[in-house]
């Protein structure tokens, strides 16, 4: 059979912080987490109560609801048992999406090399296109955090450290 | 008789630092500061190129990306990147460069002999010669002839050019007097400017012609634009080209910088475009002779470098723009005749002879220049500075959508206001002269025009080529495009701007017509009796000067050019010894074996003599939920399954609406307000979205909710006939039907079982959230040891499922496979409620009786897959196609499945398998060929 | 590259989306002839000038209606689907 490519790169392992250039990449432990659809309110309510909607970009608490779309979010923090529950639906979802905490000086310049989207526009959706694929866009303070399906982590991992950092111009 | 170098001018050159290069092995000195091209018109020789076509001897015209004929082959550290601008290139040390197109060098170039039969090559030649035996038999030696560059295949730049999204509230495109005005202005009024500029220092013609602004030195008001700038939150990007003006306003941006470049997408709220204009030259017969230079590219050359152009300098102008550089050259200590084509001049600056009245009809010399013919008396010279004009710079506006106007009073064609976004000023806009260019600029902004006591006037005398000259003359330097081929497009009825363009190639090459589009198309205008309005310009588009494809496709490379997915368990397999391919932009284990084909046959043979298990986790697992669910989904699938029991898991196809099987896959429904879609692991986004498609559109979204968890599970398939042996081993509780689903727990592990079979045995499907997968993969490797089982790879797996005769999309099935040509026509016949596709399923074309259905294919060796089914006898067609094709170790003998027209009727019967131009038989039999009757399942 | 704004979640590069189909093209149901059919499946205004689009954008899933000019590449509006 023909060679192919020999794909040796690596994601970041849980717990693990890598630091290149001016960027320092930490890979968070998985939260219990769960996707819920539809009444996100009654949701919220039922699973975390207090909880909030996370937009483009936005601070996030420890417990809190990613938005995805207009009737779908990532609860991060807590989870529930699957099905539908009187105008919403949850679907356990620990470990789907992996979360880059990134920090450094170079946090804006990755950013926006990833996306062409306004970070300051308060978008109420945390998802978007990022280095071409679609994940959620958080803050934690000063750490931006990029939600990445599972499956892709070892790309973003590889575009995050391949970095090429500009030295000041 | 040459270029040298003076011993004191030079502002942008370091004398401190001394440089050596290469040109055609040749050794040239210069300094740091320089460019390739200011070290080579100091260092002497004039023959620096060959041209395009007739490889006549030239020398360098220009100052910048306008430069028409020293284009070099440029190798820095290593690296040789074809056709760079000897204008466009930094001087840098052992840098060396050697003429594109000329052999061995551009002095001696073997193919010089070429121009003398340029009356049999003129434009468009090809077209009408070299026609007997075919181009074929002459093409590659043309094209070998004519050519710029040469392909280093070793050179592989590093993808280390970041793309940068940005946004700003003020872009100005052009730091010449315009561009810094309207800075400043802004920046002044707190506005965030971003100022970007080609040139590594800002100024633009300020550098050589320098300037008086506000009672002092340009510089200092170039100083005071930048600290403005920079105080209100802008930025300066200097050695960065706007390349293309894009939708919605986005400017593309290529910044150059030492250590790797930039390539922006700049949003700004407003953009202001100040990109100056390029002097045009004049028309004289032999007008391309090597001594003949742009007079703004020499006094940019004596200023910037201290590369005096020669010492005998005849300047053809018809402005008093002019009389500055004549007046810098002499200065400088050469003899200088001033040739103005008006008829009343001004005062002739100290140490040059001013000429009135002048005509500039032809330029003697052969690789270099001897002198000149200026109303029918021959003027000795070793240079022939020209300038007839200038043509404004207005690519970007034009990409934007804006409309040109023609300016007579100016002798240029003008941006119209108003048609595009961009506000254009300055030189780019006609307006000429730093007083007019430094009022436009700061009204722009909105703030006050600065002082200046220039007041030069830059009004010329149109000039035009004479197309009733005689004598070759050049309106296209680099693709050798003469006046007498714009007659000659004329004359054949290519009177359109952008039929010449393309007849006669004017204009495509490298410098962008940036010297010949205004001369072509007056010329044509001339030539067809129309105005320069009514002939039109060709259309401008992206990039303004040529970019690298490694700045446009930046990081996308290697690891980072079409990424797969990977599997959670990805470094437990290789533990184990798997080979990994590419499947479905997954990346998964093909064999756990070097010896691919040989583990492939062992895999696939365990697997039905013991157990094997395979890592099923890309299978896609959309959940749909609520009390809305079946509705959708009897809409979406071609199966209903509203019937579908809790516990139960079903077959179905999604159709488009063309009828026309997207998907296949096993739908199960763990509980009544829960189905699971397995998609195909290579299209789950694409079916989740077009169920979402319905979901929104049709049905009501708040009663059912489609969530893509398929990243979530890792799902392990342990199939054969000790299959149940190994899983009691493991403790899973494994009573459920086949066709069936529960939802258990694996010690405090939710699990999923579905007992669903892909290769004809006992199958469990576990799914674990992917947290536990390690520790099930882990329990399952120790308990498959136990029973003489094998982990199998997915071509063993492709190979199990053949021999049963299961398709996979896109393999099995082709763009016009419905499902009754998979033997599904059930659910047609009998649903009578809507559903996708429905209406498609009942066309003529979806009736007919001789579609292409799936068959299997019995032969002696194993066919090659794709190979097409023809006739045995009679007229050789394509009945079909061989669509999945093994050597299978559980028959014994090769199997494939095929898609053949009216296959299902054609049973036992024999067809030929057409390939490289040999038929072998094959008898036509049912898909499944192993266990057809399902008995071990 | 364009900017097109989803009804939820804002205005966002054109790398965001993909168009789906023109607009105000109902299904036909109930028998439809197969003229009528293969018009719904084939049979495009491709207006220049206003038109009016389904798009969806792809981080968010939402299918929406975008109303543009195919000619300047103006955008007048986006509309949620329901």
């Amino acid at each position: 059979m023909m060679k192919e490519r020999d794909w040796t790169d690596r994601a970041l392992a849980e717990g693990e912080t890598m630091t290149v250039a001016g960027l320092t990449i930490h890979l968070a432990p998985a939260a219990p987490s769960c996707l819920i659809s539809g009444d996100l309110e009654a949701a919220i309510a039922a699973l975390a109560p207090g909880g909030r909607s996370i937009g483009l970009f936005q601070d996030r608490p420890l417990i809190a609801a990613i938005r995805i779309a207009r009737d779908r979010a990532l609860l991060v923090g807590a989870t529930g048992e699957p099905g539908w529950h009187d105008g919403y639906a949850i679907s356990p979802a620990t470990g789907l999406y992996t979360c880059f905490q990134i920090s450094g000086a170079d946090v804006m310049d990755a950013l926006t090399e990833g996306t062409g989207a306004d970070l300051t526009a308060s978008s109420p959706a945390a998802s978007l296109q990022f280095a071409g694929i679609t994940c959620l866009l958080t803050r934690q303070g000063k750490l931006a955090e990029l939600w990445v399906e599972a499956a892709m982590a070892t790309y973003v991992t590889s575009w995050l450290m391949g970095r090429v950092p500009m030295k000041s111009a | 008789m040459s270029g040298w170098r003076h011993p004191d001018l030079g502002t942008e050159i370091d004398r401190s630092k001394p440089l050596t290069a290469e040109v055609d092995w040749t050794k040239i000195r210069g300094f740091q500061g320089d460019t390739l091209a200011s070290a080579l018109l100091a260092s002497g020789p004039r023959t620096i190129a060959r041209s395009f076509k007739y490889h006549r001897p030239r020398g360098l015209y220009g100052m910048g990306a306008e430069e028409p004929n020293a284009l070099f082959d440029i190798t820095r550290h290593g690296t040789t990147i074809p056709n760079e601008r000897a204008t466009l290139t930094p001087l840098t040390d052992g840098l060396k460069a050697r003429a594109v197109n000329a052999s061995p060098t551009a002095e001696r170039d073997r193919a010089r002999w070429l121009d003398l039969l340029h009356r049999t090559i003129p434009a468009g030649f090809y077209y009408k010669t070299f026609m007997a035996g075919g181009w074929h038999l002459y093409e590659p030696r043309i094209r070998a002839m004519a050519g710029l560059g040469r392909l280093d295949p070793n050179t592989n730049p590093p993808a280390d050019t970041p793309t940068r999204s940005a946004t700003c509230d003020l872009l100005v495109i052009g730091a010449g007097p315009a561009g810094l005005a309207a800075a400043k202005a802004a920046a002044e009024q707190g506005r965030a400017v971003w100022l970007i500029e080609d040139a590594t220092y800002l100024g633009g013609a300020l550098r050589w012609r320098g300037g008086e602004i506000d009672g002092d030195d340009w510089t200092d008001f170039a100083r005071a634009t930048d600290t403005a700038i920079l105080n209100s939150d802008g930025r300066i990007l200097t050695n960065t080209t706007a390349w293309g003006a894009f939708d919605h306003g986005l400017i593309a941006a290529w910044q150059r910088r030492v250590d790797h470049d930039v390539h922006w997408r700049i949003r700004p709220a407003e953009t202001i475009l100040a990109t100056g204009a390029v002097e045009r030259p004049l028309w004289p017969a032999q007008n391309d002779r090597p001594g003949v230079m742009s007079a703004e590219a020499a006094h940019h050359y004596l200023t910037l470098y201290g590369a005096v152009a020669g010492r005998q300098l005849l300047i053809a102008t018809g402005s008093d723009a002019s009389y500055a550089t004549a007046a810098a050259f002499a200065a400088a200590g050469a003899r200088v005749t001033l040739a103005d084509a008006r008829d009343v001049s001004p005062d002739a600056p100290d140490g040059v002879r001013v000429l009135s009245r002048q005509t500039l009809q032809a330029v003697h010399g052969k690789t270099e220049t001897w002198g000149a013919t200026l109303n029918d008396q021959y003027h000795s010279a070793d240079t022939v500075l020209v300038s007839g004009g200038f043509t404004p710079s207005v690519q970007l506006h034009c990409q934007s959508g804006g409309k040109l106007d023609w300016n007579a009073e100016k002798d240029a064609l003008v941006p119209r206001p108003g048609t595009s976004h961009m506000k254009v000023i300055g030189a780019a806009n006609g307006t000429f002269g730093l007083g007019p260019a430094l009022a436009e600029g700061a009204t722009a902004a909105g703030g006050l025009a600065p002082d200046t006591p220039d007041g030069t006037n830059w009004r010329w005398h149109p000039a035009r080529p004479d197309i009733d000259a005689s004598g070759r003359i050049w309106i296209d330097l680099q693709n050798d495009v003469t006046l007498k081929d714009v007659k000659l497009a004329a004359r054949e009825g290519f009177t359109s701007v952008e039929h010449l363009k393309r007849y006669t190639t004017l204009g495509m090459a490298t410098d962008q017509g940036r010297t010949s589009n205004f001369p072509g198309l007056a010329a044509m205008a001339d030539a067809t009796g129309r105005s320069i309005p009514e002939t039109g310009t060709t259309t401008f588009r992206p990039p303004v000067r040529p970019v690298p494809l490694s700045v446009i496709a930046g990081r996308r490379r290697g690891d980072l050019f079409n990424p797969l997915k990977r599997l959670p368990l990805e470094d437990a397999h290789r533990a184990q010894g798997a080979v990994f391919r590419e499947y479905g932009g997954w990346l998964r284990p093909s064999a756990y074996g070097e010896d691919e084909a040989a583990t492939i046959q062992a895999e696939t043979k365990a697997a039905r003599d013991t157990v094997a298990i395979y890592d099923a986790s890309p299978l896609g697992k959309l959940d749909i939920i609520g009390p809305g669910a079946q509705a959708l989904l009897d809409f979406a699938f071609y199966n209903r399954l509203s019937t579908l029991n809790p516990g139960r898991a079903r077959y179905a196809f999604l159709l488009r609406e063309s009828g026309i099987v997207f998907d296949d896959g096993v739908v199960l429904r763990p509980s009544d307000d829960r189905f699971v879609v397995s998609a195909s692991s290579s299209h789950v986004d694409a079916v989740r979205l077009l169920l979402e498609d319905p979901r929104q559109g049709r049905f009501d979204p708040s009663q059912v909710a489609i969530h893509d968890v398929t990243q979530a599970w890792t799902t392990l398939t342990v199939t054969g006939p000790r299959a149940r042996e190994l899983l009691a081993a493991v403790g899973i509780d494994v009573d459920v039907p086949h066709m069936g689903v529960a939802e258990n727990t694996w010690g405090d592990a939710p699990l999923r079982i579905a007992r669903i079979s892909f290769t004809g045995d006992q199958s469990y499907e576990l799914s674990v959230p992917l947290p536990h997968g390690p520790a099930l993969h882990a329990r399952l490797d120790v308990a498959l040891n136990a029973v003489d089982g094998r982990w199998i790879g997915l071509e063993a797996v492709m190979i199990l499922r053949a021999e049963k005769g299961y398709i996979v999309i896109g393999k099995d099935t082709d763009g016009l496979t419905m499902p009754h040509d998979l033997g599904w026509g059930g659910p047609r016949d009998i649903r009578g409620d809507e559903y996708l596709g429905k209406q498609s399923l009942f066309t003529e074309a979806a009736m007919a009786a001789d579609r292409r259905q799936l068959v299997g294919l019995s032969t002696t060796n194993v066919l090659p897959t794709g190979a097409h089914l023809v006739p045995l006898d009679g007229p050789c067609r394509s009945l079909g196609f061989v669509t999945s094709s093994y050597q299978s170790p559980n028959l014994g003998r090769p199997i494939a499945l095929a898609l053949l027209e009216g296959g299902t009727a054609m049973q036992g019967a024999e067809i030929g398998v057409f390939h490289n131009g040999d038929v072998q038989r094959a008898r036509v039999t049912q898909a499944c060929t192993f266990d057809p009757e399902g008995e071990r399942l | 590259m364009q900017t097109f704004p989803c009804p939820f979640c804002g205005p966002r590069d054109e790398t965001e989306f993909h168009f789906a189909v023109e607009a105000d093209h109902p299904r036909p149901e109930n028998a439809p002839s197969d003229l009528e059919w293969a018009a719904y499946l084939y049979a495009v205004d491709a207006p220049q000038g206003p038109a009016r689009e389904i798009w969806l954008h792809i981080p968010c899933g939402e299918y929406f209606v975008m109303s543009r000019n195919t000619r300047t590449r103006d955008v007048t509006a986006s509309e949620a689907l329901r």
